[in-house]
């Protein structure tokens, strides 16, 4: 029992300093240091902004879609940074892993912490920014904005997890996960309503994406009501998305259990 | 009797080294019905052995021998393909030190990283934290990344750090080959005191040395296989025959070369060899410049009739240079030999011992005094460290003075030109 406990106590210990290092190096060396974090989805807002809203009027009858733009690129951009990043958490930390012995799962995890904490930072920032342009309608449904950022955070780790462990024997997975997060940035409902996907069976696969649910119910909860709230345009395939949380998180901790214990020899 | 803390049951390791480059998703997609061609290693073959509570165990062998993969094993960083293992107490988790030390951060950093790698918590290291610089001989430099540190701080910072960890269980992989013989010595001061507090220890080296000075038992490992498991002399023994037999197989190690003469005529034996200081029985791995060094020299007689032996004693640093040998004026002392099963016990004592700093070898000629036959003879068999308080440079003590002859009060004043 104490044991188990002294053990708990040391994977966070373990993870805490792990993170803390990825966090230093990151920006070690850089001018603008932690600021870059902040900086980086305002300068991609602002490029799918002109892109998107100004040239081909996107949004045109979404109310305050800009803002909406911008909380769903904060969400967008931990997604593609933690699995990113994450995917090469064993692999960069393969000294570790040949020479001493912990959970490799806490590498995952560590890697996933400076992300998280970026996450919360923006969104924090983003509601600021939202109170003071009057682009936030907050209501009870606001409470459930930390469990749709939760939820995406375990989707992150689900597919970080099954993404690490597969990358230490195939290098490949770097190639076909960068196209694929491309595809799954304009799969999902980023840079545009869900609404203006005009086509019903098109516009259901891009809904049931655990992404574009999270962005779409975000923007719901504290942008505006008048968009048609996600589960109503679903219907019960409401349940699809949460599915695909629930099967990330399975597969990818099934696959890493089974290839943990030979990453040392593969690296 | 208490359980062993270590116990492995016909354990083996297997690794697969793929034939063909095959292991790419490409190949995996194209060839989907094939299955990867391999060969198998094996690494360790069906192993057993047991460990108990506070016992100083050595493994020892050539390269590609298995002896680091076992030591994997035993830190959980390979899973074993098969057999059971069992461990009762907390294993170190680490093999080498440093690990997880990275160069752009500061010391301290390091010290929390480290820690925390080997498990210690930042509240604990926090109140460790001074001590761990101290010990380290690093308190100026606390605060600096530790990529301007030289090989040697780093090694100091690395293993001040290391000592702090509580584990019951040691494992350590050739962490004598590095640091300079300061280091060692230190090294193996914190092994005697984890000795004194019964922790398990298990060291992977070359250094037959230290092997025979420190461990309890010795364990020889051989492509993969269990060969000989017991008291360090006898192990030794065998590991000498076995590269005696195979020729110089592991070209990495000096001390490999060894070799135990085993001619029939041999009948005077040399026993063992232990090298201590003046007042101190207890043998001993570290010595100083100018201080006394003593090498006991115990011969055996299993049935040789001669009547006297000598015995010749020869220092030489580790890349073979030979430096000193005992003969006095060429001829060696010669001492009356031990009666049939019997034995003595010669004493070379060298009141100050003129080696500076760094490690060196000594090999021992068992001989007849009259027809020069060798009954035995022992070739780097002691490895040794001598630390100089003064880091003079060079590599002998010169015990010469300077004196002044005249005095000339007014140089002369003008170079005289012709």
């Amino acid at each position: 029992m104490t044991a188990a406990l002294t053990q708990s106590k040391r994977n966070i210990n373990l993870i805490l300093e792990l993170s803390i290092t990825q966090f230093k190096l990151k920006y070690a060396g850089s001018i603008l240091g932690y600021m870059w974090s902040l900086i980086k989805p305002l300068m991609i807002f602002a490029t799918m902004y002109i892109i998107f809203a100004k040239m081909f009027h996107m949004g045109k009858g979404t109310p305050d879609f800009p803002f909406q733009l911008l909380v769903a690129i904060v969400i967008w951009n931990f997604f593609g940074d933690t699995t990113g990043q994450t995917m090469n958490a064993i692999v960069a930390n393969g000294s570790l892993v040949q020479k001493t012995y912990f959970p490799r799962w806490i590498l995952v995890i560590a890697t996933t912490i400076s992300s998280l904490m970026t996450f919360v930072i923006n969104m924090i920032l983003v509601l600021i920014v939202g109170m003071f342009l009057h682009t936030i309608h907050p209501g009870w449904q606001s409470l459930l904005v930390p469990f749709f950022c939760f939820e995406i955070y375990l989707f992150a780790i689900g597919l970080s997890l099954f993404l690490s462990a597969l990358y230490v024997q195939f290098r490949d997975v770097g190639h076909v996960w960068e196209w694929f997060s491309q595809l799954l940035f304009y799969g999902s409902a980023v840079v545009y309503p869900i609404t203006f996907i005009p086509n019903h069976v098109a516009q259901t696969i891009i809904a049931i994406n655990p992404i574009t649910q999270v962005i779409e119910d975000v923007r719901y909860s504290i942008v505006t009501q008048s968009i048609e709230p996600l589960n109503h345009l679903l219907g019960s395939l409401y349940i699809v998305p949460y599915v695909f949380v629930a099967i990330s998180i399975l597969v990818g901790a099934f696959v890493f259990s089974r290839l943990s214990s030979q990453f040392a020899e593969h690296l | 009797m208490t359980d062993p803390v270590i116990h492995l049951d016909h354990v083996s390791k297997r690794f697969r080294i793929p034939l063909d480059r095959s292991n790419s998703l490409k190949y995996r997609l194209t060839h989907p019905r094939t299955t990867s061609r391999y060969r198998t290693l094996s690494a360790v073959d069906d192993v057993s052995f047991a460990v108990d509570r506070g016992e100083f165990v050595g493994i020892i062998g050539h390269n590609g021998s298995g002896k680091s993969t076992l030591l994997k094993i035993l830190a959980r960083i390979y899973f074993v393909s098969e057999g059971t293992m069992h461990v009762n107490g907390l294993v170190s988790p680490f093999l080498e030190l440093g690990v997880g030390f990275n160069p752009e951060l500061t010391a301290r950093e390091n010290v929390f990283l480290g820690g925390a790698v080997l498990g210690l918590t930042r509240r604990f290291l926090t109140r460790k934290f001074d001590e761990i610089i101290e010990f380290a001989e690093l308190e100026q430099f606390a605060d600096q990344k530790l990529k301007n540190f030289s090989s040697g701080m780093q090694v100091r910072l690395a293993f001040s750090l290391a000592i702090q960890s509580y584990a019951d269980i040691l494992l350590m992989d050739e962490v004598l080959a590095v640091g300079d013989a300061r280091f060692q010595s230190k090294c193996f001061d914190v092994f005697a005191r984890y000795k004194r507090e019964g922790k398990t220890i298990i060291l992977v080296t070359h250094d037959l040395g230290a092997v025979s000075q420190y461990c309890d038992r010795v364990i020889l490992m051989d492509h993969g296989k269990l060969i000989a498991d017991g008291e360090p002399q006898n192990v030794i023994t065998e590991y000498k025959r076995r590269i005696g037999e195979l020729g110089n197989i592991d070209n990495g190690s000096p001390l490999a070369e060894e070799e135990h003469l085993e001619s029939t005529s041999s009948t005077y034996s040399i026993q063992h060899v232990l090298l201590t200081t003046q007042d101190n029985v207890r043998p001993n791995m570290t010595f100083f410049t100018d201080a006394p060094f003593e090498v006991h020299v115990h011969v055996g007689n299993t049935g040789a009739t001669s009547p006297d032996i000598a015995c010749r004693l020869a220092l030489s640093r580790l890349d073979g240079t030979l430096l000193a040998t005992s003969d006095f004026d060429g001829r060696a002392h010669t001492f009356t030999a031990p009666e049939r099963g019997g034995s003595v016990h010669l004493v070379y004592a060298l009141p100050e011992l003129p080696l500076l700093e760094g490690s060196y070898s000594l090999s021992v000629d068992l001989f007849d005094p009259m027809t020069s036959d060798v009954y035995d003879s022992l070739t780097d068999t002691a490895t040794f460290h001598v630390l100089d308080e003064h880091q003079r440079s060079g590599m002998m003590s010169m015990p010469g003075s300077w004196s002044l002859r005249s005095l000339s009060p007014t140089p002369p004043t003008q170079p005289t030109h012709v």
